[in-house]
């Protein structure tokens, strides 16, 4: 799967599993912070996205303070999730 | 008994560390923790498996003898509490003018798990399953009716604040009068829902919980269940029972901020402790223990502490602190019982049990702390504190046997019916609207999620469900038509199943696909309380945010303990009632099993209204609506005796009901009401667990819009019936 590809399946995943239904992928920008401002996101939906990108890329995100870079932006989730398919 | 004191005569606990009171209390003060792992169910790929379990309790021999599939292990861990607890108190298993509030959350989980994960193919199988009726919330209540014989029951779910407003019920039901005696407690068994959902979120600590210590690192879950008998003073006196502490102060209250997060200036639960101690007429100074929620989150326990440093100002230095979570684990649903019941046992005993695991206090929880082992201490007062999902918190506050009576408290006041909405067949109606469902109605073609849902913020109301939904804004509309800020509102919400169909989703899930691809957000969004609690932040509720459950009565229970609370002064105004949404299994499954006789065909609906003291001073845009008269819970078996006033003009008055009850029938066709017409609120609102909130709401647009002087609403379901008398005011 392809960058842009990759990047546009994860914000509708993000759509659907934190249930942003007053929002479209298109308001998600690539580079811009997932939670905090912006998107209103919190710790708790952090988990969901966890979970959610863990099953179904199949990849496992670590619990310590790592996730929170992993986590930081859609283009930064596109890299861990092709980085860890492409690993060791 | 206005302003009479409240004692507490008995308390009995079951804990992982022992069954008995006694039994636990002498193996805290050593220091022993009761953790292990968990036997009761396989936790294979669950994060941490360590808990609080009761080992050895077997629901078979604690019921013994009666009909062990119809009895939860929640419901047999509160039942060998409450029996301790009476006979802790000297008093037979049946005594009179005994009242029974039960404070829980988990239920019967445990036993209902492995049928949830194929309820979608066995629908047909289960419906004649007796172990359904351990599933709703209000089985306990049901089950330990059974036993006791109370006059008066209440279930009430807050999340881990559940066992302490049981005992803050309890505390209205006395000052009320309405009955001389209760049995209040919590209970709640290990089930893999909440090992799984609390795992989920990572609020649990993999090796055992060190609440306030440096290292913490999150919860361990613990099961059981304790009671405590509360008694008025002259019926403690008149029977010579031993008192073993004064109930003096409580407070409860909801900071309306995040569902799993507490609200990082600890403003609510700061002001909770200083209303308990304002209530009980004591000053900081002369409290000298805090028995703390304590949970071992990061999180809590540095916000608690900034909380009693709040509360306490320079007493905070000096007031010893200890949870017992470190040796228990967190039990939900009983904490706040539990927990009261070892603070009365530390008055008596005038011994302070430790903190368990905490060896070096954090810099964030500078307080001082009992470690290690139980500490011999002077102890005038004692406060046990609980705060729970979606911000719930409350504060109970104990006195030694010997304190000196002080100025009496208030009495009971006037309940006044002061706004009113509804979202049903007719669609939103607010206020004297309501009156529309004197005529009959047929279903309406939209679901009324879509209804809801179009009246609440998208970007504030993520993940709400259909019933989340129908409370957010059934609520927010009676609210509104009391020109009343949330703020200065309570909620209680009552549901016959909470939310079946999103539980079993995630039973489903664990079962098939395990522990770690359990979705965690949807945790703490299925909890019984989940609706009013995430409704409660919505809206910005700030008094307290209660749950209760009564199958086809719930609604009928929430308005009963909306009535109370207010009718005590525990909160100036509540806005309470019912959402019922479709709910598939429900109507296939549960409803036809747990309910009552019912032909129609399943409706939904949400009604709501606003109850407030007859003192509160009219606000620009309020109106009153209706005055509460008189207000009876009955079981079907004792409806022979009660009676009601006679309505001044029969031509005048209305009869509003529910089912085709024959007892109901029968109370009525002896009543001085036989001659009033009467509506069925079912071939109105729908046939739904919440139909009763449609008969207050119709009742009181009908008295206040002057079509009728006096309604008698009755409501019910195969155990009791409620039945409440409104008037025109003036």
């Amino acid at each position: 799967m392809d960058r842009d590809t990759l990047k546009r399946e994860l914000k509708e995943l993000i759509v659907r599993e934190l249930d942003l239904r007053d929002r479209t992928e298109a308001d998600i920008v690539d580079d811009a912070p997932l939670f905090g401002e912006g998107l209103g996101l919190d710790s708790l939906d952090a988990l969901q996205l966890a979970v959610a990108v863990e099953e179904r890329f199949g990849i496992t995100i670590p619990e310590d303070e790592s996730a929170r870079a992993i986590f930081a932006s859609v283009s930064s989730l596109a890299d861990h999730i092709l980085g860890a398919r492409s690993g060791p | 008994m206005n302003g009479e004191r409240i004692a507490i005569t008995g308390v009995g606990i079951v804990s992982a560390l022992a069954v008995g009171a006694a039994r636990t209390f002498d193996r805290m003060v050593k220091g022993d923790r009761g953790f292990s792992e968990i036997s009761l169910f396989d936790t294979t790929g669950q994060r941490t498996a360590l808990a609080g379990e009761v080992r050895g309790f077997v629901v078979g021999e604690a019921v013994e003898g009666r009909d062990p599939s119809r009895w939860s292990r929640s419901d047999a861990l509160a039942l060998v509490a409450a029996r301790e607890a009476l006979a802790s108190a000297g008093l037979d298993e049946t005594p009179r003018s005994l009242g029974l509030a039960v404070g829980v959350t988990t239920g019967g989980m445990l036993e209902a798990e492995p049928w949830l994960a194929t309820l979608p193919e066995a629908r047909a199988a289960l419906r004649h399953e007796r172990r359904l009726f351990s599933y709703p919330l209000s089985s306990t209540v049901d089950r330990l009716a059974e036993w006791f014989t109370p006059a008066r029951t209440a279930t009430l779910c807050s999340a881990c604040s559940s066992g302490a407003n049981a005992i803050i019920h309890a505390a209205a039901w006395l000052r009320s009068g309405t009955v001389e005696r209760v049995l209040a407690g919590g209970t709640d068994a290990l089930c893999r829902l909440t090992v799984t959902g609390f795992n989920a979120l990572g609020a649990t600590d993999t090796a055992a919980c060190r609440p306030f210590d440096k290292s913490r690192a999150g919860l361990t879950l613990g099961e059981g269940a304790a009671f405590l008998v509360l008694e008025t003073e002259s019926a403690a006196r008149q029977r010579g029972a031993p008192v073993l502490a004064w109930f003096s102060g409580w407070s409860a209250g909801a900071e309306a901020h995040h569902i799993t997060h507490p609200e990082p200036s600890a403003r609510r639960p700061a002001e909770l402790l200083r209303e308990a101690m304002r209530r009980a007429r004591l000053e900081p100074s002369d409290v000298d223990y805090v028995n703390a929620h304590g949970t071992g989150t990061l999180p809590n326990d540095a916000v608690e502490t900034a909380a009693i440093v709040a509360a306490f100002g320079p007493d905070a230095a000096r007031v010893l602190v200890s949870s017992s979570k470190g040796q228990i684990g967190h039990t939900l649903g009983a904490a706040g019982a539990v927990e009261a019941a070892i603070t009365v046992l530390a008055l008596h005993r005038q011994i302070v049990p430790p903190t368990g695991g905490l060896v070096t206090p954090d810099e964030a929880c500078r307080l001082n702390h009992v470690a290690g082992r139980g500490r011999p201490e002077a102890l005038r007062a004692a406060v046990s504190s609980s705060f729970g999902f979606g911000g719930t918190g409350s504060v109970l506050l104990f006195e030694r046997s010997d304190a000196e009576p002080r100025a009496g408290a208030n009495g009971v006041v006037g309940v006044a019916v002061t706004g009113a909405a509804s979202v049903g067949v007719r669609g939103l109606l607010v206020g004297e609207d309501n009156a529309a469902y004197r005529e009959p109605a047929t279903q309406a073609a939209e679901p009324l999620e879509a209804r809801a849902k179009a009246l609440l913020d998208p970007a504030r109301s993520r993940r709400f469900d259909a019933q989340t939904s129908l409370v957010a804004a059934g609520a927010d509309a009676a609210l509104r038509s009391a020109a009343l800020a949330p703020e200065a509102a309570g909620l209680v919400a009552g549901t016959a199943f909470a939310n079946v169909e999103r539980t079993v989703s995630f039973v489903r899930t664990l079962a098939e696909k395990g522990p770690r691809r359990a979705p965690p957000a949807d945790f703490p969004h299925l909890v019984p309380s989940a609706a009013s609690g995430n409704a409660s932040i919505y809206l910005g509720i700030a008094g307290p945010v209660l749950t209760t459950s009564d199958r086809d009565a719930s609604a009928d229970a929430a308005l009963s303990i909306a009535c109370d609370w207010v009718a005590a002064g525990f909160a100036d105004a509540v806005v309470a009632g019912s959402a019922e949404p479709l709910d598939g299994y429900v109507r296939d499954v549960l409803g036809p099993v747990c309910g009552g006789a019912r032909s129609a065909a399943r409706g939904e609906g949400s009604s709501w209204v606003v109850l407030e003291s007859t003192d509160a001073p009219l606000r620009p845009g309020m109106k009153r609506l209706a005055l509460v008269r008189e207000r009876i819970q009955s079981s079907l078996a004792e409806l022979d005796r009660v009676s009601i006033a006679k309505p001044a003009r029969a031509e005048r008055a209305l009869v509003l009901r529910q089912w085709d009850a024959p007892q109901i029938d029968w109370f009525l066709a002896r009543s001085d009401w036989q001659s009033v017409s009467r509506l069925a609120m079912t071939e109105r609102a729908g046939a739904h667990d919440g139909v009763g909130g449609f008969a207050w709401a119709t009742a009181a647009a009908l008295l206040s819009s002057g079509n009728i002087d006096e309604a008698l609403i009755v409501g019910g379901n195969t155990e009791r019936v409620y039945v409440t008398r409104l008037v025109r005011p003036e």
